[in-house]
């Protein structure tokens, strides 16, 4: 990527360059402390956390909290069932996404492109206006409480973005190898399966990331569908400790701390797939 | 191609009707997801929204007796209240959020050294959830061991219980949204900077522009349709935005943060009043309809 470079040919005078440096240095403190913070707690014994001045710099650092979150309470089957459910919607999503935009791209038929476009208007509708008649649906069908409307609430969610990125992502490939495979008597399935999938990969994981995100971070579903302790979502679970009575500080930040290190991991490893996701997503909607 | 095609195909039109009926199987599995979990449930709530309800059960057709009784002074204004609300809590987030993330954006373009983990680190709260977010800044705000709380009465001499005074939580309130959203604002603004050709900014060197007159005159005309497309964007977010007014305030105190969609989600999933929560929903709806249309034209008149 090419950037422009402003500093190093306009010659800008020493004050400027640290102005900029303590301008940065200072949003990544303002980014950083909430989450710091949250980890220190986190390490705190019990008997410190409640101090006043607050202490920035822990005495003695203890695992108790993270035990007892881990061990005392329901957190590893939350922990394991926003897994499960997040793998299993992304994948599901993306299945249905990466077909549907495959025949909106390449298989255009009358009408194909304002049925792409009604679709993604859907992903416009605000949540809080479905979540009611979802809600009795689920009741009345039976499915409250099981992890299956959760999957199937977060891929309906999700499929009409993710139908629309990948078809940006199938325009943009190279038409001339799918035209010979097709001279040579390919199917327009099996170019999607040997030919676009494969060559698509990179775009296809960065748009599925980004539901990875939104289904890993998702309270209102996980919080209005399920209310069983053994299908409960982590953020919902989370929630639960601070309605609950006396706030035990330490070990919701404890529990915290444990369910971001999975995504913030992801993130630092990931992050230019994700940039990539995002931006293409802005700039085509 | 139309050349090689009728020697080498047994026949295209049996081909072509192949194809047709495959696209139609790719592309009836997400109609059917999208019809059953986003289509039924909104004119499922337009129907509630005109009958009286007692719980799921709709006793009887009111019309627009819902619509009235919302906006009547009867319920106490809560509607003018909650979009009164809403308009603090979009057009205050919008004011930080936006010039902070241009700006942040051009600082992070530039080149510097450990410019990777300016960035990594300034985009990091992107991913951290609402309901983390809330979390984290109750621990921050807390009244009586909360960081903020300490240092506002360090630096300002105030002692002040952030979410417990109706002004105080509606400031919190913003900034933490602003702390969790500012990222996206700024990754919007670097990908539109990283597509302005580097010839502009030389020719702007030569002819001897200050950096601030190149600000103004060329990198913000040029910046011009993503702000708008953000703008729009980030105001339906923050319109429609529930987790983290929901666990960080309640909506409280004295609903002093219950934003129209927080009204909407709490008649409904506290109080159960089905009819009164789907007529609020339809508000928002439309609302979001000509937020959409909004974006809709910029988005067609970006790309012509």
């Amino acid at each position: 990527m090419k950037t422009y470079n402003v500093n190093s040919t306009l010659k800008d005078p020493v004050w400027i360059k640290i102005l900029n440096y303590l301008i940065l240095i200072i949003m990544s403190v303002i980014s950083l402390f909430p989450l710091y913070w949250g980890l220190v707690t986190s390490l705190k014994p019990e008997g410190q956390i409640m101090t006043y001045p607050p202490r920035f710099i822990p005495e003695t650092i203890t695992f108790e909290n993270y035990y007892k979150v881990l061990f005392m309470s329901n957190y590893k089957t939350y922990f394991v069932n926003t897994i499960i459910v997040t793998i299993i919607s992304v994948i599901f999503a993306t299945i249905i996404a990466g077909h549907a935009a495959f025949a909106f791209s390449r298989m255009k038929f009358k009408h194909s492109d304002k049925i792409m476009f009604l679709v993604l208007m859907t992903s416009m509708i605000p949540p809080v206006a479905q979540l009611i008649p979802l809600y009795i649906l689920a009741v009345k069908s039976g499915l409250y409480n099981t992890k299956i409307v959760l999957v199937l609430i977060y891929a309906a969610w999700r499929t009409p973005i993710l139908t629309w990125l990948l078809k940006g992502f199938f325009d943009k490939l190279p038409i001339d190898i799918e035209e010979s495979a097709m001279i040579d008597g390919c199917t327009k399935a099996k170019v999607l399966y040997k030919i676009v999938l494969p060559i698509s990969k990179p775009g296809i994981v960065s748009v599925a990331l980004l539901s990875a995100v939104f289904v890993w971070n998702d309270y209102l579903v996980s919080a209005s569908f399920v209310s069983q302790e053994r299908h409960r979502m982590l953020s919902s679970g989370i929630y639960n400790y601070i309605t609950g009575y006396g706030v035990q500080w330490g070990q919701l930040m404890g529990g915290v701390c444990m369910a971001i290190i999975p995504i913030v991991i992801l993130f630092i490893c990931l992050q230019k797939q994700f940039v990539a996701g995002l931006s293409a997503g802005a700039v085509k909607g | 191609m139309s050349t090689l095609q009728g020697t080498n195909f047994v026949s295209s039109k049996k081909r072509k009707r192949y194809d047709f009926y495959t696209s139609i199987l790719f592309i009836t599995p997400l109609l059917i997801l999208i019809a059953a979990i986003t289509i039924v449930p909104i004119f499922t709530a337009l129907r509630w929204s005109l009958y009286e309800t007692s719980y799921a059960k709709m006793i009887k057709f009111v019309g627009f007796k819902n619509y009235i009784s919302i906006f009547s002074p009867k319920q106490g204004g809560e509607v003018l209240i909650s979009i009164f609300n809403s308009l603090w809590y979009v057009i205050c987030s919008l004011i930080i959020v936006m010039p902070l993330g241009i700006c942040l954006a051009v600082f992070l373009n530039q080149d510097l050294r450990m410019r990777g983990l300016f960035r990594t680190v300034i985009i990091m709260p992107w991913v951290i959830s609402q309901t983390i977010t809330a979390m984290l800044f109750r621990w921050l705000y807390n009244g009586n061991f909360g960081v903020l709380t300490y240092l506002c009465e360090k630096l300002l001499g105030i002692q002040l219980d952030f979410l417990s005074n109706i002004w105080p939580a509606r400031i919190s309130l913003v900034l933490a949204n602003v702390w969790n959203t500012l990222p996206i604002v700024i990754i919007l603004m670097l990908a539109a900077l990283q597509s302005i050709s580097i010839d502009i900014y030389e020719a702007a060197k030569i002819d001897g522009s200050s950096r601030i007159n190149t600000f103004f005159r060329i990198t913000l005309p040029l910046l011009k349709p993503t702000i708008g497309v953000t703008l729009v964007m980030q105001s339906m977010e923050y319109f429609n935005m529930v987790t983290l007014i929901n666990n960080l305030t309640g909506g409280g105190p004295f609903k002093a943060t219950q934003t129209l969609s927080i009204y909407a989600y709490r008649q409904g999933f506290e109080f159960w009043h089905v009819g009164l929560s789907s007529a609020i929903s339809v508000v928002i709806l439309l609302l979001n309809v000509v937020f959409s249309l909004i974006y809709i034209r910029l988005l067609t008149h970006e790309s012509n």
